[in-house]
């Protein structure tokens, strides 16, 4: 397991809810996917963050093969993040959450790996600081 | 008659020595074009200038197109000190166009420009790298937008926002009827030159509308703080002010004293300030010893130096009281290690270390030292830049002290390998003669500009004290020949008879 230095989880605890259910967590995926992307695709482009994505996916995946579901689909759509929210609905509460935290982890801690920690919080930190899934939420609705 | 003109503000860029080449800083909302090879310092310096100018209430938008990754190029500019990350998202920030550029459409291009410019209001617009929206603008054959239109309309676009904007691109070339040239307030050049294994970076401003920039190729340095230019020195104090702010005073009516019991009265009473004095011998003659009494002397008396020193030689090896007043801070030492030096380059280190000192003592150790630290490209121009360099340094009061390895020759009477001799006010020659089987040195005021002076050749002698000059050597002639031969007996006690 991943040392969450970045208040990964709490965020996903704060977003989730009380009530753990692997669905909502899929669609909680997509929700924080849609802030990073915010976050970043003004500053390194679409193709940027997609390749990042990418790379996360193949790092977590070792310690969490369920995954490859959002590995493949995304290499079959050709669209980031397709197919990420139905591997983690398809798995426990628990395991899906950890699951997507340890992605997000392994994408901030490669971000970092690349441009630093003040840069990479300087960018994302707001994404794990953000209370609710918001926005991205209601749009969706 | 209304003679009211449009007011050009100018800013100070923030990269050491880049507004004076500019004329006196970069002119607000001009447009600019900074082109070069890749590798050249174009990505280097946008940067540095934006971190500089930008503040919340001047944001600057940096566009990234084609070129670097962005991911990369953050990965290595924050590298430099300059760059703040605390300033991203807050007055810096960073839009990728690889998107709407790849489409290879260039009115999608504008339109996303104008929609961040409109958003976000920036005062600076960097698009990195230009040269990616040209070729994007070829490839698909644009009926909509021509570049010559994208560019007009995008420098109507960037004055009317009053933002200052600047286009980076790579393989421009000077015969290149590109249209950016046209539109372009500004044209800066950033050049690689190699000779042998040396590579110098130079900065050309071929064009700065609105003002007088410095003309010629000018060398810069790329370190962890980012871009340092060297411009030509300034020549007279009124420039030195204008560039660097009002000076501090020296007296100008006074002489110097040397530091060395009996060479005063041979200068006609010191070394006139403000004055260049040119001390040429042979290998092991004294000429360092005798620039360290000056400069030891100079502290005797409340003053303070500089010295540039070329030889390889640890500041213990100048003496322990040379090497003490180096530690107290009360003589400054120019860096002279960089490899490829330029003499702008050392001129501006010497100014500036003369500045933060108040100095107005300086010592050069020596010319040959200097010559071998320049890159191969700047030696050819030795002469020239010298001549710059020294009077520079007279000009802003400082008084100088130039050594100068000269070979024995016997045969003819040399002071300069270099044909420096003329560059300064004063000269004092060391030689090497034959007396009784042994190596005699002898010294003597070869030249005071407008003023009289001895002009008899002394013997001295180095001992641990330093240089102690004795009587006029009398009695001998063809002292400069190497051999003198005796007309009379000799006072034997002038003479170093020691064997060490």
């Amino acid at each position: 397991m991943q040392i969450d230095k970045y208040g990964i989880t709490a965020m996903l605890a704060r977003r989730t809810g009380e009530d753990l259910d692997a669905e909502k967590i899929g669609s909680t995926a997509l929700f924080v996917w849609s802030d990073l992307d915010e976050a970043l695709l003004p500053i390194i482009g679409r193709s940027g963050v997609a390749v990042l994505y990418k790379r996360s996916l193949q790092i977590t995946l070792g310690a969490y093969p369920c995954l490859i579901y959002a590995y493949d689909e995304a290499e079959r759509a050709g669209k980031a993040h397709a197919g990420l929210d139905i591997a983690l609905s398809q798995q426990t509460s628990e395991h899906a959450l950890e699951a997507l935290s340890a992605l997000l982890i392994a994408f901030h801690e490669l971000l970092t790996y690349l441009i630093g920690s003040s840069l990479s919080e300087r960018l994302i930190q707001s994404v794990w600081d953000k209370p609710t899934n918001g926005d991205a939420e209601r749009k969706s609705e | 008659m209304n003679t009211a003109k449009a007011i050009i503000n100018r800013l100070a860029t923030g990269v050491p020595g880049l507004d004076d080449v500019f004329g006196g800083g970069l002119p607000e909302l001009s447009f600019n074009l900074i082109a070069g090879p890749p590798g050249s310092g174009k990505t280097t310096l946008a940067h540095q200038l934006m971190f500089a100018l930008a503040t919340a209430d001047r944001p600057a938008l940096y566009f990234t197109v084609l070129g670097e990754p962005p991911l990369k190029m953050l990965r290595y500019q924050q590298q430099f000190n300059f760059f703040d990350s605390e300033k991203l998202n807050q007055s810096i920030y960073f839009i990728n166009l690889g998107e709407e550029t790849a489409t290879g459409d260039l009115k999608k291009v504008l339109a996303r420009m104008v929609e961040e410019v409109e958003s976000r209001g920036p005062s600076m617009v960097f698009v990195d790298s230009f040269r990616s929206v040209i070729l994007a603008s070829e490839t698909d054959g644009n009926i909509f937008l021509t570049l010559q239109q994208f560019i007009q309309q995008l420098g109507t676009l960037m004055t009317s926002w009053q933002a200052t904007m600047f286009l980076l691109g790579e393989y421009f070339s000077e015969n290149d009827p590109s249209p950016v040239f046209t539109v372009a307030d500004g044209l800066i050049w950033l050049r690689q030159s190699v000779q042998s294994n040396s590579m110098v970076r130079k900065m050309e401003v071929m064009k700065m509308r609105g003002q007088s920039s410095l003309p010629g190729l000018h060398t810069f340095r790329i370190t962890n703080d980012g871009i340092s230019v060297y411009s030509p020195p300034p020549v007279s104090a009124r420039d030195v002010e204008m560039r660097h702010g009002p000076s501090f005073t020296i007296p100008t009516d006074t002489r110097m004293p040397m530091g060395v019991v009996g060479l005063d009265e041979m200068m006609g009473g010191g070394l006139p300030r403000g004055y260049s004095l040119l001390v040429a011998g042979p290998s092991g003659s004294g000429k360092s010893i005798l620039a360290c009494a000056f400069l030891a002397e100079g502290a005797r008396l409340g003053e303070t130096g500089v010295i540039a020193a070329f030889e390889q030689r640890s500041n213990l090896s100048r003496g322990i009281e040379i090497a003490t007043l180096i530690a107290d801070d009360r003589i400054g030492v120019v860096d002279t290690l960089s490899p490829s030096l330029s003499v702008d380059e050392i001129s501006m280190l010497l100014i500036s270390e003369i500045r933060r000192l108040k100095a107005s003592r300086v010592v050069i150790d020596s010319l040959s030292g200097f010559e071998l630290a320049l890159a191969p490209t700047f030696r050819d121009d030795f002469r020239e830049s010298l001549s710059r360099l020294v009077s520079a340094l007279t000009g802003i009061g400082v008084t100088v002290l130039m050594t100068s390895e000269l070979e024995d020759r016997y045969n003819e009477l040399r002071f300069s390998p270099y044909g420096t001799a003329f560059l300064t006010d004063a000269i004092i020659v060391q030689r090497y003669i034959e007396v009784d089987s042994r190596l005699q040195r002898v010294m003597a005021v070869v030249k005071i500009r407008a003023s009289a002076h001895s002009s008899a050749l002394h013997l001295f002698r180095i001992d641990d004290e330093g240089i102690k000059i004795g009587e006029m050597l009398a009695g001998y002639e063809g002292l400069l020949g190497g051999r003198p031969t005796r007309r009379q007996p000799l006072d034997r006690a002038l003479l170093d008879t020691s064997d060490g």
